[in-house]
């Protein structure tokens, strides 16, 4: 089980919207994982495989298995920003 | 039975459990436990080793061949020969010999029951007298006859029962999962007390007793079912001697008209059929008393009589109880209060009709409650000036368990929801944010959020267990832990050793309760009644939980929400402009709009989501009043410093007070981001209704 991390600067809109998309991308690939949205400051004290953000808030991670996405809710874009890494970590799991 | 548990031991090659001897002789542990110490004494009595007893691995014995099989030869003639019964055994002999007696028996007749001596007997009896005293019982001496026990008919049942009590509970026979208790009786070694019940068709009484529950619509206790199988079974003995029991006219009048009458008069009538006897009137009302008086576990309490009288009654136990325990709480606390009210209403009964009722865990309620019986005990006064009646101490041992119960529960409450007192080097500002954190990762009350120098002057007044703070200081009374003030990922860690978190997992009564209301009421104001609603049920926790009140988006998204073809120069001004209509509308105060401009001056315009979109937004804490969404549509775009998405046309607003009431209307926003003709019919609107017409649309 994957614990995934979606971040935003207030963690009610944009972050939930991500985790939705992300929950869909996960389920469309056969990843078990477990998606939560979070504040970029509480983010800070949250275990996670991957965090999935904008780049305006990635550097915030430093040091962390971080994915940037360029949209909170364009599906296929954002399944071309995480995918790859998404599954390199699911089969590091397995 | 020690001749066939002596062999049991000595046959085996290796230490035997206790539980396995029991199992092997069909006895209890306790059984073999007691006749194991009868083993003891006989062997040292007779100059032999004794038997050797591992805590955990068993017992065993080591002694050669020859000797096994002496021990063993003497063991069974002495068991032949005659049982040597101890003083309590020959005491409850004497009085089940009494008791069953018609006319006067001599002490040498008894004595030849009991296998004594006569100066044994008499040694005893001097203790039964005292013994029978307090019982309301004496025994009469006549030089000529014999010995004679005489007293009330009720007193000399209230007897006779206890001694089946007592001797159920000796045998291990309560704790047995409900076999016939006619199968139990039989087990008694002592059979006088098991003759107290011959030609007895128990199993019969039980069917009546079970069918009394059913017309009555309850369960009674175990203790209770077999107090009153074996109330019913010496009433027909008693009944057959020609004893019959009276009951003041009065007293017999007022409970004719309960249901417990009827029921009493159905196992009368059941029992004159089986037993061929006449039961008097009187012992129905008598029948009707133990029915009243046994312990209800799930009757209908607001179905009985005198309900106002017993509610008061709890109430005074309650509050008197808790303020010598000074737990506020407890008064707060309903399931106690029903609990109580529950017990009160058999026990009164108990109480004013003299009944008994049997309290297995007593000793174990006053060693580990001592403190809280006595202050049970002195709570009870109200209900004993009531009735004009002490109660015993197995009654009060009931009602210290139900205090008892209601004081772990506080107790793992509080665990369950530490007190945190947060302190920085202002109070202000980041512990803020540190307190916000806190409350979301943990289960915890934050008691205040301080500087330093108020800490010693706080702690005098307020209970605390942690103090986190952002400063390297040390304090004295109270453990602490220093965290940093965004609280890493390594602070969590270490707040995780004092505070074990726990899930909430809270009962569905307030989503049940608004949906109750919405169907059957008109809401006039839904928020004025949520946030009553919360206040009564202390919801805070709930509200927000997964299917309570989560909005569409067409709920948040009205007319007065919306506005069309907004002028603005710069994204500050299309921030202010929707600010205004969250602040007008009562959703927000206005820092949050400040709140939403700085999350784009510090964290960049991230919030620009999609193609030509803006959701500006900031946290709960920052101003947020109700769950609410604002639209606008841009005269001219303007760029938000967006690489990928401006311009913005498009800016639509959440505020939320928490991270789950808006989830149904955020997800429906998602699905309408994602098609293409919202953008365009979006640009292309002259008039709200054009939008709210394309959300509705949209199902």
């Amino acid at each position: 089980m994957l614990t995934i991390l979606t971040v935003c600067g207030n963690g009610i809109g944009s972050s939930i919207m991500l985790k939705m998309k992300i929950d869909e991308i996960c389920e469309d690939h056969h990843i078990k994982a477990s998606v939560e949205s979070a504040d970029f400051n509480s983010a800070q004290g949250k275990k996670a495989d991957l965090i999935i953000t904008v780049k305006e808030l990635a550097y915030q991670f430093e040091g962390r298995e971080v994915a940037v996405v360029r949209s909170y809710i364009n599906k296929k874009k954002i399944e071309e920003d995480v995918l790859e890494i998404l599954l390199r970590i699911h089969e590091s799991k397995m | 039975m020690s001749a066939q548990l002596f062999q049991k031991i000595t046959s085996s090659n290796h230490a035997v459990k206790i539980s396995t001897l029991a199992e092997a002789l069909h006895s209890t542990p306790r059984q073999v436990r007691y006749n194991l110490d009868k083993i003891d004494e006989f062997l040292k009595y007779n100059k032999f080793q004794q038997l050797i007893r591992k805590p955990n691995v068993g017992i065993f014995y080591s002694a050669s061949s020859e000797i096994v099989e002496m021990i063993m030869q003497k063991l069974q003639e002495r068991e032949v020969q005659h049982y040597i019964a101890s003083q309590e055994e020959r005491m409850d002999i004497i009085i089940a010999v009494l008791l069953q007696q018609q006319d006067y028996i001599t002490i040498d007749d008894l004595a030849e029951k009991l296998n004594s001596s006569r100066s044994t007997v008499v040694k005893d009896l001097n203790k039964v007298r005292n013994l029978l005293a307090n019982k309301h019982l004496t025994i009469l001496s006549s030089t000529n006859h014999g010995i004679k026990i005489t007293g009330e008919e009720k007193y000399l049942r209230r007897a006779s029962i206890e001694l089946l009590m007592k001797n159920a509970e000796t045998q291990g026979i309560l704790s047995e999962e409900m076999s016939p208790i006619l199968k139990r009786i039989n087990t008694f070694s002592q059979s006088e007390i098991a003759n107290m019940f011959s030609n007895m068709n128990i199993q019969f009484i039980e069917g009546c007793v079970i069918e009394a529950e059913k017309q009555l619509e309850t369960t009674f206790s175990d203790e209770a079912f077999y107090a009153l199988v074996i109330h019913i079974a010496i009433a027909i003995k008693r009944i057959k001697l020609g004893r019959d029991i009276v009951m003041p006219y009065q007293e017999l009048k007022n409970y004719e008209t309960t249901k417990e009458f009827a029921a009493a008069s159905y196992i009368a009538s059941k029992l004159e059929e089986e037993f061929q006897l006449e039961i008097p009137y009187d012992e129905i009302g008598y029948i009707t008393i133990h029915l009243l008086g046994s312990n209800v576990y799930a009757a209908n309490p607001s179905s009985s009589e005198d309900w106002a009288t017993l509610q008061i009654l709890t109430g005074k136990i309650l509050s008197a109880v808790s303020e010598s325990l000074q737990q506020e709480s407890l008064i707060q606390d309903e399931q106690l209060f029903s609990g109580l009210l529950e017990h009160l209403r058999p026990a009164i009964y108990r109480l004013k009709n003299d009944l008994k009722l049997k309290n297995p865990v007593l000793e174990e309620i006053k060693n580990n409650y001592h403190h809280l019986f006595q202050i049970v005990k002195i709570g009870m006064v109200p209900v004993e000036s009531h009735v004009g009646k002490f109660f015993d101490d197995e009654e009060i041992g009931y009602f210290t368990l139900h205090f008892g119960a209601a004081l772990e529960k506080i107790k793992t409450k509080s665990e369950v929801e530490k007190k945190i007192l947060v302190v920085c080097s202002t109070g202000l500002g980041t512990a803020r944010l540190l307190s916000s954190r806190l409350l979301q990762l943990f289960n915890v009350k934050i008691v205040d959020i301080i500087a330093y120098r108020q800490v010693s002057q706080v702690l005098k007044y307020q209970q605390v267990d942690l103090i986190v703070t952002t400063l390297s200081a040390k304090f004295d009374l109270v453990p602490w832990v220093k965290v940093n003030p965004l609280l890493l990922e390594k602070d969590v860690e270490n707040l995780k050793k004092y505070l074990i978190q726990y899930h909430f997992q809270p009962k569905n009564i307030f989503a049940e309760t608004l949906k109750l209301i919405e169907e059957h009421c008109d809401i006039k104001n839904y928020d004025a009644l949520l946030l009553g609603l919360t206040k009564i049920l202390r919801a805070d926790n709930m509200i927000g939980q997964k299917g309570v009140v989560q909005p569409l988006l067409r709920e948040l998204l009205t007319a007065n929400m919306i506005d069309v073809n907004v002028d603005v120069k710069n994204w500050e001004e299309v921030i202010y402009a929707g600010g205004k209509i969250l602040e007008e509308q009562g959703l927000v105060e206005h820092r949050y709009v400040d709140a939403m401009i700085n999350t784009v001056k510090k964290m960049g315009a991230y919030i620009v989501i999609t193609k030509g979109i803006a959701m500006p937004h900031a946290r709960p804490e920052d101003g947020a009043k109700k769950v609410g969404m604002a639209l606008l549509t841009l005269k001219n775009p303007v760029n938000f410093g967006s690489k990928e998405n401006d311009p913005v046309s498009v800016a639509i607003f959440l505020c939320a007070v928490d991270n789950i009431t808006h989830l149904k209307a955020l997800a429906e926003l998602m699905q309408l981001l994602d098609d293409d003709d919202f953008k365009k019919m979006a640009d292309q609107a002259s008039s709200k209704d054009e939008i709210i017409a394309y959300i509705n649309s949209r199902k």
